[in-house]
């Protein structure tokens, strides 16, 4: 008969199986892989099954919308997982985790005593930590687009909507000398994001109940952060921006995890 | 084809679709709105029903006016293994037909699951199969096959929109799975390659591509589950474990259909909460899933 339940390290904390086991792992997510840094502390037997191969550490990366879902296996803590950027389209995730690629067993001394001090023989497959899922693509990323625009004048930025394939987005038309900066440049990404934010009361209106999704989600992060939304008096389009993509000198999107 | 094309005209592609749309949740009820809102629908309605009566060359060029596409702008359409396509192919293609097409595009999407699920790719490339005359080269076969089945011209009009590529704005991210008859091909040759080689050829593609092919709701049922509501069962062995459980299902029982999709996939998805269904061996799937529908 199948096993219904072994112990699992989640990375939100939420299951107690062992007493001082703790998941933590380090996303970064750039346009066509992530780096993966996993760390575990506090749990002896899985820590014993990854030296002896029984356990490796896993990224799943998964986007619905091309039906697709794959697991990328590592041996090293730290590994990155790679993607052609015409595999993924629309929202995209990846899970960190720990997977039992061959049978072993776990102490039942190391668990808490609601285990009653059973060893557990733990098959192959079963995931052994979690942690939360992270989109590959920000929030960012899905709400902005950048364009050359050789129509502007040096050292211009100008935004507008639109509405595409039924999302509505907005596109940041950038001078031609500013142009090959804005892969790169963080303060150019974030200014164009403030100049997005700036939109919000006009293009997505005064009513809840109408926003588009990624209305919806925008919102939901800034209540989260406690910071006035567009239909609220002192909604202020820097700060807004600035809860969504923060201004940083080195950039890293482990923020971004759900 | 690149996806700087499929960027480029987004914008106007749904500004198209939904400019041909009466759609009540926007507009109310039809019979109730002004004709400032159902006149331009109307008359835009009747210019490509107008286009595709005409023929390929007034369809081609209706379409790339429409997309903001110069009349000399080449698009990379994957090559169409026949010289043309009956109207009936064309909307219900046969098994053999869609491994046909399978085979002829797997080079060009194997890869490229961005492009496959895209309804503008779609329609792309169907610019470029009737530049090619694949659906026959004059209006009444163009009518048969794009705009036929129903006599309301607003159903006409999403019979047309639904089979170049899908309706997203209607009918969601399904829509070019389950609405184009081209896409849907593709897709279901693709998973059933899949299939084949995730168990090692122990269920073959012609096997699995049948089993996706034989019900039409049991497919459709399968995209929504993995696109919207199960979306652990798009790790390979998932989709082989519902394709063994469906041909069990056929000889044991003689047929299946979307109920037995459900099951399966909603068994499949609560193993994915403790196990991760592409180290799991295979057999333990087999038996795990016989197992999971008892209690499901």
């Amino acid at each position: 008969m199948m096993r219904m339940s072994l112990p699992v390290v989640l990375e939100d904390g939420s299951r107690l199986d062992w007493p001082d086991g703790r998941y933590e792992p380090k996303v970064r997510v750039s346009m066509d892989r992530a780096n993966i840094l996993h760390r575990l502390s506090g749990v002896p037997s899985l820590e014993r099954a990854l030296d002896e191969g029984m356990a490796r550490w896993a990224a799943e990366i998964r986007c619905p919308k091309t039906l697709l879902s794959r697991i990328a296996l590592s041996t090293a803590p730290e590994h990155t997982v790679n993607w052609h950027p015409d595999e993924l389209d629309g929202v995209s995730w990846i899970v960190p985790g720990l997977l039992a690629v061959e049978e072993f067993e776990i102490r039942g001394e190391e668990l808490n005593s609601f285990w009653h001090g059973e060893t557990l023989l733990v098959p192959s497959g079963w995931w052994l930590a979690q942690g939360t899922k992270r989109k590959v693509n920000t929030l960012a990323q899905s709400l902005l687009r950048f364009v050359k625009d050789e129509k502007l004048a040096d050292g211009r930025m100008h935004i507008q909507p639109e509405h595409g394939s039924g999302h509505l987005r907005f596109v940041a038309h950038l001078a031609t000398d500013i142009w090959p900066e804005i892969q790169t440049n963080r303060t150019l990404q974030v200014a164009a994001l403030i100049g997005v934010c700036s939109h919000f009361p006009t293009t997505f209106g005064m009513d809840p109940a109408e926003e588009p999704e990624v209305a919806r989600e925008i919102r939901d992060r800034l209540e989260m952060a406690d910071v006035p939304v567009w239909t609220d008096d002192g909604y202020d389009a820097a700060l807004a921006a600035t809860v969504i993509e923060e201004f940083r000198r080195t950039l890293d999107n482990d923020s971004q995890k759900n | 084809m690149n996806r700087d094309l499929i960027r480029r005209v987004d914008v106007p592609f749904t500004r198209w679709q939904r400019g041909l749309t009466f759609e009540p949740k926007t507009h109310g009820k039809w019979a109730d709105a002004p004709p400032e809102i159902t006149d331009p629908i109307r008359q835009r309605q009747t210019e490509l029903i107008d286009a595709v009566t005409d023929g390929t060359v007034a369809l081609s060029q209706y379409l790339r006016t429409q997309l903001g596409l110069g009349s000399d702008q080449p698009i990379e359409a994957p090559p169409f293994p026949r010289p043309a396509l009956t109207p009936s192919e064309y909307k219900e293609p046969p098994v053999q037909l869609e491994e046909e097409l399978g085979m002829a595009w797997r080079d060009m999407l194997e890869h490229r699951k961005a492009l496959a699920s895209s309804p503008l790719f779609w329609l792309l490339c169907h610019i470029s199969w009737i530049d090619e005359g694949r659906f026959g080269g004059d209006g009444l076969a163009l009518e048969e096959a794009l705009l036929s089945g129903g006599d309301a011209r607003e159903r006409r009009i999403r019979n047309f929109l639904r089979r170049t590529g899908g309706l997203p704005h209607v009918r969601g991210n399904t829509s070019v799975f389950s609405d184009c008859p081209l896409a849907r091909a593709w897709w279901r040759f693709h998973l059933a390659d899949e299939v084949e080689r995730t168990t090692q050829g122990r269920i073959g593609s012609k096997a699995a591509h049948w089993l996706f092919h034989c019900h039409r709701q049991s497919w459709e049922t399968l995209v929504m589950l993995s696109l919207k509501r199960i979306t652990t069962i798009n790790q390979p062995r998932a989709r082989a474990a519902i394709a063994h459980h469906l041909g069990v299902r056929v000889q044991t029982k003689g047929r299946f259909d979307q109920n037995d999709v459900k099951a399966v996939a909603t068994g499949l998805a609560r193993v994915s909460l403790r196990r991760s269904l592409d180290y799991t061996p295979l057999e333990e799937l087999y038996d795990m899933e016989v197992t999971e529908l008892a209690t499901a």
